[in-house]
């Protein structure tokens, strides 16, 4: 799925910020002790099979706390949950429900991966008891009232797997050792950054911070993760906090992972519009 | 430029620690071939080259904007040119589609659909900076070479800033040259040499550049009232020093010469100086900036005037040069007799002005001219006129809501409250629309909402409200929501340019604004607001700085003739060139704003100067000779030569200034010259009427 790409101002969908972003540092996740790290003259293809190693299981979900920050420090805060699933093809079927603050809780965003590269989107408002379908084909703008765009999400969820993706080689982040990566969108790509610089941590292959450059050298977002506090589960491992800053918007985004579970057992009854609309009649 | 503490500067400081910069310009793009396939390619290239100037930070346009609908039951969220329309009939569809969107028709699109606008948004940066990097041209340049077919204009308050900007840079290095020749040539045709005539110059130069060197040594930049700062230090550096030659030159030795001005020239700087002193009191630190480099200017022109200007003096005094003619002393001589004659009559004559100059100066308006301020066939002010008449407004500024509790702005009452008041607002002659949150939410609500046939409406349940934003929250949200939903602002398009303008429709707004229901509260505020009350405090803080001055003149004055009633008589000459000064702002419908303000100053000053020289040879003239006639037959002479050549010299060089392309620099110019005429009128006349009828006792 590529979503997120050439509009910087846009409406766009508030709800599937955190699934992403959750799903995207779990997708570098590693398998904690027992899988060894390349050493820090690794290559390219050695950090991307480290990181391709340790996918998350096939289904599980993910409660979350996001605390959004505006330039002026005012701090909205709310309470998610993430449930996923990967069909028999591969392809996720995402259903993020909020469940705080109350005026907003039970709305739902239902995001199937499909063939084509264009996810479907299914919106359910409690509001409005009925589910509608969302059609784009292109996702933009910020999210969730946050600070990560669609294009940072679309990055998260695929971190290494950019056809343009360069090893600038190893670094220190923070007094951690880290690989430094680097991708140049071309303007085809409509991207809303000019150069994004990946810190990918040397013993846990999590992205540690990841710069995004409006021009060369003109930094416009910055995502730390925090990896003194882990979540594992089995053999994946994910940050359990980390923050979106936007230098541009003086605004900046904590997302707080409260409770992390594998359970290839969820039903795929639950990733359809039926599901959303049972719940609209419940 | 306002107090930290200044309710305006509050409110506006909050509103860029919440919304952003408000820093920004309009570029209008208009064409008949604007909804074609090609006319909108060449948008979008437009669109992308300004985006990629460095400076710019973000860029909003009908290139960027996003359409929300409900169609066969679902939402669609797409781009307006997500696909570019290949055919005249796609085109005609897309300009159709704007039309009826409410936040684009006439905001991004004009009302008939000729023209499409960029709204530029700039970093927040020092306007010297802004001023040096050209940033507005920069845009207005590539917008213009992306779209060469298309009919490109530029507004909006950080251009208009820069242009003044750049107005003034280049009439300083044009004018200045200008104005040193022709009062150098004045001063040589006055004292009858070129050596001599220089003299004054060259004092004038060295206090300038003391002046400007500290004011660069202590890092303090030109500002929209310190850069009045050089014309000060030209008026009075000239004035005393010419003063100083021509004393010499009536003297046979210089020591004499000097000794005889030394007083009058001192305390007149004493006086002038306490005068701008006092403005350190003031509220605004623009003020209290410029109240101490004119105090130091006043210091450094004073300084110049009595250590280079002798200096220079001794040796042309040594080299042999001849002496002016008599000439002018003996028509100074004839005027002095012509005085005495009709003294009664004169000051009646003058009594009967002053009534009727104060009865016109309390017609006077304060007012900072913006888009007046330039010619009305310059390119600016015809670039204003169409985005005026295209969008209704290119002056932009906001109306922000607060209220107690967060998400305030969830209850539909509340949205009511703010429909309601957009609905005020557009009534207003000045406003030609407004953009808040409420078109967002019916937009939204329209395109997800409950009824089967959508209507564009206030959803009526605070959660959907809740809901709809959450999923509708964007970037062009971000100056007109926080993200508690606790504040809001309305975005104002405004025809209003000068500040008078926008001082009764903030006014009027403010009166609509006490009338919200409790627990919300609201304030105009933005660049345009910011501006306004900094120009009404500004003009009126040196307006009273003035009259302080004055107080200050008058103790001075008191304290010479150790009397309180000769101190104040003597204070009458030095006050009615103010007071026509002002009665001629009335009369004309000239405005009082910080440049017509200060000319007030200049004219004391120069009238303190003169009327100090003559009253100090007439106490002399009264001590060797008891006989007030006999005074004044010696004194305006004695002083004619000095007061006449500096009034010639500085009304010249104000009349170059007249010529400036900035309406209130040329009013500053061509008032200021008519003034300084009618000081030295006061001066030769009335000063030597008043001598010989209420100050014969001034007896030292």
């Amino acid at each position: 799925m590529r979503i997120g790409r050439s509009v910087r101002r846009s409406l766009a969908f508030g709800l599937v910020a955190a699934p992403l972003v959750v799903i995207g540092l779990t997708h570098g996740a590693i398998a904690g002790d027992t899988v060894p790290a390349p050493g820090p003259d690794a290559s390219l293809a050695e950090i991307e099979a480290c990181a391709a190693r340790n996918l998350p299981d096939a289904a599980g979900l993910v409660e979350f706390v996001v605390e959004a920050a505006d330039r002026s420090g005012e701090v909205t805060t709310s309470r998610a949950e993430i449930r996923w699933r990967r069909d028999d093809e591969a392809h996720a079927r995402i259903v993020l429900r909020v469940s705080e603050p109350a005026e907003t809780a039970g709305t739902a965003l239902l995001v199937i991966d499909r063939e084509s590269g264009e996810p479907e989107f299914h919106l359910r408002l409690p509001a409005l008891s009925r589910v509608k379908r969302v059609r784009s084909r292109r996702l933009r703008g910020p999210v969730l009232g946050t600070d990560f765009s669609y294009e940072d999400l679309d990055r998260l969820r695929e971190p290494m797997d950019r056809a343009d993706l360069r090893l600038l080689g190893p670094g220190e982040i923070e007094g951690r050792a880290v690989w430094r990566l680097e991708t140049r969108p071309s303007p085809e790509d409509g991207s809303e950054y000019a150069r994004v610089l990946t810190h990918v941590d040397q013993v846990h292959c999590l992205p540690l911070r990841i710069d995004l450059f409006a021009t060369e050298d003109r930094l416009r977002k910055r995502l730390r993760a925090s990896l003194d506090e882990l979540r594992d589960v089995g053999s994946a491992r994910l940050p359990a906090r980390f923050e979106m800053e936007d230098l541009e918007r003086g605004s900046r985004t904590r997302v707080r992972i409260e409770r992390f579970e594998t359970r290839p057992d969820l039903p795929a009854e639950q990733f359809t519009r039926q599901a959303l609309l049972d719940a609209v009649a419940r | 430029m306002l107090p930290a503490d200044d309710p305006s500067r509050r409110f506006y400081e909050e509103l860029l620690a919440r919304f952003g910069s408000d820093d920004r310009v309009v570029v209008s793009f208009r064409s008949d071939s604007l909804f074609t396939p090609e006319g909108v390619a060449t948008l979008v290239r437009a669109t992308r080259a300004v985006e990629g100037i460095p400076g710019v930070r973000s860029v909003e346009g009908l290139a960027n904007a996003i359409r929300m609908r409900a169609i066969d039951g679902d939402v669609e969220i797409e781009g307006y040119l997500e696909t570019l329309p290949s055919t005249r009939g796609e085109a005609e569809a897309l300009r159709r589609a704007l039309l009826v969107d409410p936040l684009r028709a006439g905001s991004f699109v004009s009302r008939e659909g000729g023209a499409t606008a960029l709204l530029v948004t700039f970093e927040r940066m020092p306007e010297q900076a802004f001023l040096e990097s050209s940033l507005d041209l920069a845009v207005l340049e590539a917008a213009r070479q992306a779209a060469p077919d298309m009919h490109v204009v530029l507004a909006g308050t950080p251009h208009v800033k820069a242009e003044v900007g750049r107005i003034l840079a280049a009439e300083l290095v044009r004018m200045v040259p200008v104005v040193f020749v022709l009062m150098g040539g004045l001063s040589c045709f006055f004292f009858r040499s070129l050596r001599i005539g220089l003299i004054p110059v060259a004092a004038v130069a060295l206090g300038l550049v003391w002046t400007v060197g500290a004011m660069g040594w202590l890092g303090h930049d030109l500002n929209i009232v310190t850069t009045l700062i050089p014309p000060l230090v030209l008026v009075l550096g000239f004035a005393y020093a010419t003063h100083v030659v021509a004393s010499d030159r009536a003297h046979a030795s210089a020591e004499e010469g000097l000794a005889r001005v030394v007083f009058p020239v001192v305390f007149t700087a004493a006086t002038t100086a306490a005068g701008f002193l006092s403005l350190l009191g003031n509220g605004l630190e623009v003020i209290r900036g410029f109240g101490l480099f004119a105090a130091l200017a006043t210091g450094a022109t004073l300084v110049a005037a009595l250590t280079l200007v002798p200096l220079l003096l001794v040796t042309v005094r040594r080299d042999g040069t001849s002496t002016p003619g008599a000439a002018l002393e003996r028509r100074f001589a004839h005027l002095a007799e012509l005085d005495l004659r009709h003294a009664r009559a004169i000051l009646l004559g003058t009594a009967s002005l002053a009534v009727l100059a104060g009865a016109a100066a309390t017609r006077i308006e304060v007012n900072l001219p913006v888009i007046e301020n330039f010619g009305p066939e310059s390119r600016i002010r015809q670039a204003y006129a169409e985005v005026d008449r295209l969008y209704g407004g290119a002056n932009q500024f906001f109306v922000m809501l607060q209220a107690e509790e967060r998400g305030a702005f969830e209850q539909p009452a509340a949205l009511r409250e703010v429909a309601a008041l957009q609905t005020w607002l557009e009534a207003q002659p000045e406003i030609g629309g407004t953009t808040s949150v409420v078109q967002y939410l019916e937009v939204l609500n329209e395109a997800l909402g409950p009824e089967e046939t959508p209507t564009r409406r206030i959803p009526d349940r605070a959660d959907l409200v809740a809901q709809l934003l959450l999923f509708g929250a964007n970037e062009e949200l971000d100056v007109l929501l926080d993200r508690a939903h606790r504040v809001i602002t309305i975005l104002v398009r405004s025809t209003a340019t000068e500040t008078r303008q926008f001082d009764a429709l903030a006014r009027r707004i403010d009166a609509r604004l006490a009338e919200l229901p409790a627990g919300l509260r609201g304030h105009t505020t933005g660049n345009a607001i910011l501006l306004t009350r900094a120009a009404d405090r500004i003009a009126r803080g040196q307006a009273l700085s003035l009259l302080a001055a004055v107080g200050m003149i008058g103790l001075l004055l008191v304290a010479y003739f150790r009397s309180l009633r000769l101190g104040l008589l003597a204070l009458v000459p030095n006050l009615l060139p103010v007071l026509f000064y002002f009665g001629l702002l009335g009369a004309t419908g000239i405005t009082l704003n910080n440049s017509t303000a200060l000319m007030g100053s200049i004219v004391l000053g120069i009238a303190v100067d003169d009327t100090l020289h003559l009253l100090v040879e007439y106490r002399r003239g009264l001590a060797a000779h008891g006989d007030p006639a006999a005074a004044i037959r010696e004194a305006l002479p004695h002083v004619g030569r000095a007061i006449t050549c500096t009034t010639v010299a500085v009304c010249a060089g104000l009349l170059v200034v007249g010529g400036s392309a900035l309406r209130n620099q040329a009013e500053f110019g061509l008032l200021g010259a008519a003034t300084l005429a009618i000081a030295w009128l006061v001066d030769v006349t009335v000063t030597p009427a008043m001598c010989v009828t209420w100050l014969r006792g001034a007896r030292p």
